[in-house]
This record gives structure tokens, C-alpha cells and sequence, in this order.
């Protein structure tokens, strides 16, 4: 069931959010064409130059666009996805989900996948279109294929180096960082939805209101915990952590791995209180 | 005759408001009852109890001899008063959705019943009307093979003529074994399908009786319901 919540969820999503990534795609085509066309010498040549003028004009707005419409399609993806749980589960679409004959966990579950697979699109397509607005295409490639090879490399030169200073070979390191960032994610993510569970149950008449309030109250606990944690631990070992902070990799790995483990116990806490307050606390009224 | 639904005791609160106050109820298969009261009587709390959707403060409710979970959803098939569709999916993606979820659920039913009400499955659910909205939710509801469906006032808010339609789609549909309850405060038109009634107030059951029994007395349950709960 977990299966087909997500393939529905990332249908449904999908027809909103490939129009706006077609959209985004397509300001940045007509910007970098504008700029193309008025720098062309046989064009400033034999075109009046009222015409390229306003070319130019026409130009700088577009980018002004493609600068404000690049912010709005970062920011609403991340507000896309939240909004998206609390309509499908604390809205009247929760009396058709929530009567599902799935578990809680995989209502969850689904949404934070599709949360994944969207935000890696869209950062897909900000680099895409990034890339478009730039243009400088060979330079680009150039750099992007060079940047590779050096990190090349560095890995093959100083291979037994870093695995010295991080203690394990560096593609366990790269894995490590991975797994660092989707427990972050998932951690923001679940962040949110708890807020969402949290604030419609404390104010049922606001609820977005109760939403945020409950976001600045959970976004806190969660850096009053992380802090905690850093806290007891410099505490009980202190000449270990002042030790470690003189041997950069391995303090590095270590704040990799402790942030990535405090970061999956907020999320396991967070997944609790949500899963609470859907079977014990709902508001669809 | 088996019991689809059964309460012990049953109490649901809402901080100091109680909704329910311990009620006992046993719904056999195969039946059709009406959940008969005014408004703010605890109808749609029951109906929500037994659908999953609420937990209950005290005792118990049992669907099909186990409480409210993933097994019970996969044979209720609940109708809320509220419009709980994705407005911007077209019909036809909501049918194909109801189709993945359930088991029981009959696509070829489901655009029967659209096409004998001149609706195209290929339209979009905002392009609908409020009232056509509403049909298309319990064509949803009515395409499954459930054994229990509860409907929480299917006919509030419709013209007479939309009444007719509904009542008689949960008739024409429903599997004959199923028990179909629905919570209304119209009496007069669910009363000739009824089987059963419950005749509900503030959170207690007054009476369940078998409609026959009623008729026997030269009743009506309409008249029987303004005289119980006359103001």
C-alpha cells in the first residue's frame, strides 16, 4: 500500500509541479536567448538601434523575472510539499485518506518519499536552468569536467591520507555525508508535518496559525536537544573532544556522525508525536 | 445473524463535552438502519468512531468483531457529510484511485452509474456542480462491495428529486448481506427502505426497534420520532 500511496501522491504532484518546471525552464530559454541575440555583432550592426534597445530592455526584465520567479520555484516547492500533507491528511480529504485501509506510518512515509524524489528535481532543474541562464556552455562543461577530475585526483594522491585523518576510506565518508543530509531532510520535513499535527490540534479554528506557532516551538526543542547532546558529550569526555579538535578529519566525521545520529532520533521523536496525534487527536472538523 | 457492528459501553468526549455516554449497540448483517436524531445528537461521532476516524474515551466499538484499523477499512465503505475529493483530479483518476485502495471496489459500477447520469468520467471534479459532486462521492461509495457502509446524512442539503436518486442507488447497490447505516434527521424520506432505526439523543440511544414493529402498531417512524422527541 505504502507503494501505490506514493505513486498516487507523486502523480498528483507531478501534474503541478512539471508546468512549473517547464515554466522555469522557459524563462530561462527566452532570457538567454535575448542576451544571445544583443550581443551579436551582426545584429548591433544592421538593426536599428531603438530595436536593439528595446531588446535589451525587454532582456533585463526577463531577468529580473527569472531571478524572482528562480526564488518563488525554490521556495514554493518547500511550501508545495508541506501544504500538500496538511490538505491531504488535516483538510475534508483526510475523511477519504485517513479511511484508507493503509497504517498511519505509510500515509506518512509516502509523503516524505515524494518530498525526496520532488526536492531532487527541483534542484535538477535549478541547476538546468542555472546552466541555460549562464550559457558559456564549452566554459561550463570545461569546469564541470576539470572540478571531477581533480577530485580525482586528490583521491588518487591522497587516498591513504584522508583515510588516516577520517579513519575510513573515503567513499564510506561520501555515504556518510548522504546519509547526513537525507536524515537533515527528513528531519525538516518531519519537522513540519508534526507542526502540522501539533497546531491543528491545539487551534482548531487557526489552524495555520497553530502550525506555525508549533513549528517555532519543535524548531527550538530540536536545537535545545542537539545542543544537549554536544553539551553531555564534551562534558563527560572532555580531553577526548579537545583531543579530537586537533585532528580535523576525524572531528569531522565525528560531528557527521553524531549530527546524523541526533538528527535520526528528532525525526523518530517527531514521527511519534505526528503518528499520535493522527490516531488519537484528529481535527478534521 | 452475525453482528457487523457492536458497541460496549461506548463513550467518546471532546474535553468536557460528551458525545457519546456509553452506548450498547449490535448491528446484525444484512440490514438496513436508519441513525435517527436532531443535530448534535452524536450521529456523525458514532459514525466517525466506527469509520476509524475517532478513538474512543471509554469502551468499546467493534467492526466485524474487531476495533477499527487497517482490516475494518478494507470492508466499510464510509460516506462523510463533508466533500472529501481532490478537486483538480478528474473522475476517472479519482475512480482508478478508489480501485487501487480497495479490493471490493467495482469500476465498471462506477461508470454505469456516471453514464446513467450523463456525467463524463473525463471532466475534472471542480468543473462539477455542487450537488453532482456529492452523487459522484456515493457513486464512490456505492461502487464498493462492502459489508458495512455508513452514510452520515446522504440526503442533507439535496432537492427531493436528488433525494430519490440517492436512496434509491444505496438500495439498488448495496450487496444484499451488507448492512447499510445512515445517520439522517429527515425521517420521513428514509423511512420506507428502513429496516431498522435508532432514534439517538444527546448521546444516548433511546430506542432500536425493527421498523415492522412499528408499522404493527399503526405507526410511523416519523410520527413515532416527533412524538419522542417533541420540543
Amino acid at each position: 500500500m505504502l507503494g501505490k500511496l506514493t505513486k498516487h501522491e507523486f502523480l498528483t504532484v507531478g501534474r503541478l509541479a512539471i508546468p512549473a518546471y517547464l515554466a522555469i525552464l522557459a524563462i530561462s530559454v527566452v532570457g538567454r536567448f535575448l542576451t544571445w541575440i544583443t550581443s551579436r555583432q551582426y545584429v548591433i550592426d544592421h538593426v536599428a538601434p531603438t530595436f536593439v534597445r528595446i531588446i535589451k530592455i525587454l532582456s533585463s526584465l526577463i531577468s529580473t523575472v527569472y531571478v524572482l520567479a528562480f526564488i518563488a520555484f525554490i521556495v514554493m516547492t518547500v511550501v508545495f510539499l508541506v501544504y500538500r500533507f496538511y490538505k491531504n491528511y488535516f483538510t475534508d480529504e483526510g475523511y477519504l485518506m485517513l479511511t484508507l485501509p493503509v497504517k498511519p506510518a505509510s500515509l506518512i512515509f509516502s509523503k516524505l518519499f515524494n518530498s525526496w524524489i520532488w526536492l531532487l528535481f527541483s534542484a535538477i532543474i535549478a541547476v538546468a536552468s542555472l546552466y541555460i541562464t549562464l550559457g558559456h556552455y564549452d566554459q561550463l562543461t570545461d569546469l564541470i569536467s576539470r572540478t571531477f577530475d581533480s577530485v580525482k585526483q586528490v583521491i588518487d594522491r591522497e587516498g591513504d591520507f584522508i583515510r588516516d585523518e577520517l579513519g575510513v576510506p573515503i567513499w564510506v565518508f561520501v555515504i556518510e555525508l548522504v546519509i547526513f543530509v537525507i536524515l537533515l531532510i527528513s528531519r525538516y520535513i518531519f519537522e513540519w508535518y508534526a507542526s502540522i499535527g501539533a497546531g491543528t490540534m491545539i487551534a482548531k479554528k487557526h489552524k495555520i496559525i497553530g502550525t506555525l506557532v508549533a513549528f517555532l516551538i519543535l524548531d527550538n526543542i530540536s536545537y535545545a536537544v542537539t545542543g544537549g547532546f554536544v553539551a553531555i558529550a564534551t562534558s563527560v569526555a572532555p580531553d577526548y573532544f579537545t583531543e579530537l579538535s586537533q585532528s580535523g578529519g576525524k572531528a569531522l566525521q565525528l560531528v557527521v556522525l553524531g549530527y546524523s545520529g541526533v538528527n535520526l532520533l528528532l525525526a523518530g521523536l517527531l514521527f511519534w508525536l505526528l503518528t499520535y496525534v493522527m490516531k488519537h487527536k484528529l481535527n478534521l472538523e | 445473524m452475525a453482528e457487523i457492528l457492536k458497541c460496549n459501553h461506548l463513550k467518546k468526549q471532546y474535553g468536557s463535552f460528551t458525545a457519546l455516554k456509553g452506548i450498547n449497540l449490535e448491528l446484525p448483517e444484512g440490514r438496513i438502519v436508519g441513525l435517527l436524531g436532531p443535530n448534535g445528537s452524536g450521529k456523525t461521532t458514532l459514525i466517525k468512531l466506527a469509520s476509524g476516524l475517532l478513538l474512543p474515551t471509554a469502551g468499546e466499538i467493534l467492526i466485524n468483531g474487531q476495533a477499527p484499523g487497517v482490516e475494518s477499512k478494507k470492508i466499510v465503505a464510509y460516506l462523510p457529510e463533508r466533500n472529501y475529493l481532490d478537486l483538480s483530479k478528474k473522475i476517472s483518476k479519482q475512480i482508478d484511485f478508489m480501485g487501487d485502495f480497495y479490493k471490493d471496489f467495482r469500476k465498471e459500477r462506477a461508470y454505469e452509474m456516471l453514464e446513467h447520469l450523463g456525467i463524463d468520467p473525463s471532466r475534472p471534479l471542480k468543473e462539477l456542480s455542487k450537488g453532482n459532486r456529492e452523487k459522484v462521492q456515493l457513486i464512490l461509495v456505492m461502487s464498493r462491495d462492502a459489508k458495512l457502509y455508513l452514510l452520515d446524512e446522504p440526503i442533507g442539503g439535496v432537492d427531493p428529486a436528488a433525494r430519490d436518486y440517492i436512496l434509491s442507488t444505496i438500495i439498488d447497490n448495496h450487496p444484499e448481506n451488507s448492512t447499510v447505516l445512515i445517520s439522517t434527521h429527515l425521517i420521513a424520506d428514509v423511512e420506507p427502505v428502513l429496516d431498522e432505526f435508532i432514534f439517538i439523543r444527546e448521546g444516548e440511544i433511546l430506542q432500536h426497534s425493527a421498523v415492522d414493529e412499528v408499522k404493527a402498531k399503526g405507526q410511523t417512524v416519523d410520527g413515532l420520532f416527533r412524538e419522542v422527541f417533541r420540543c
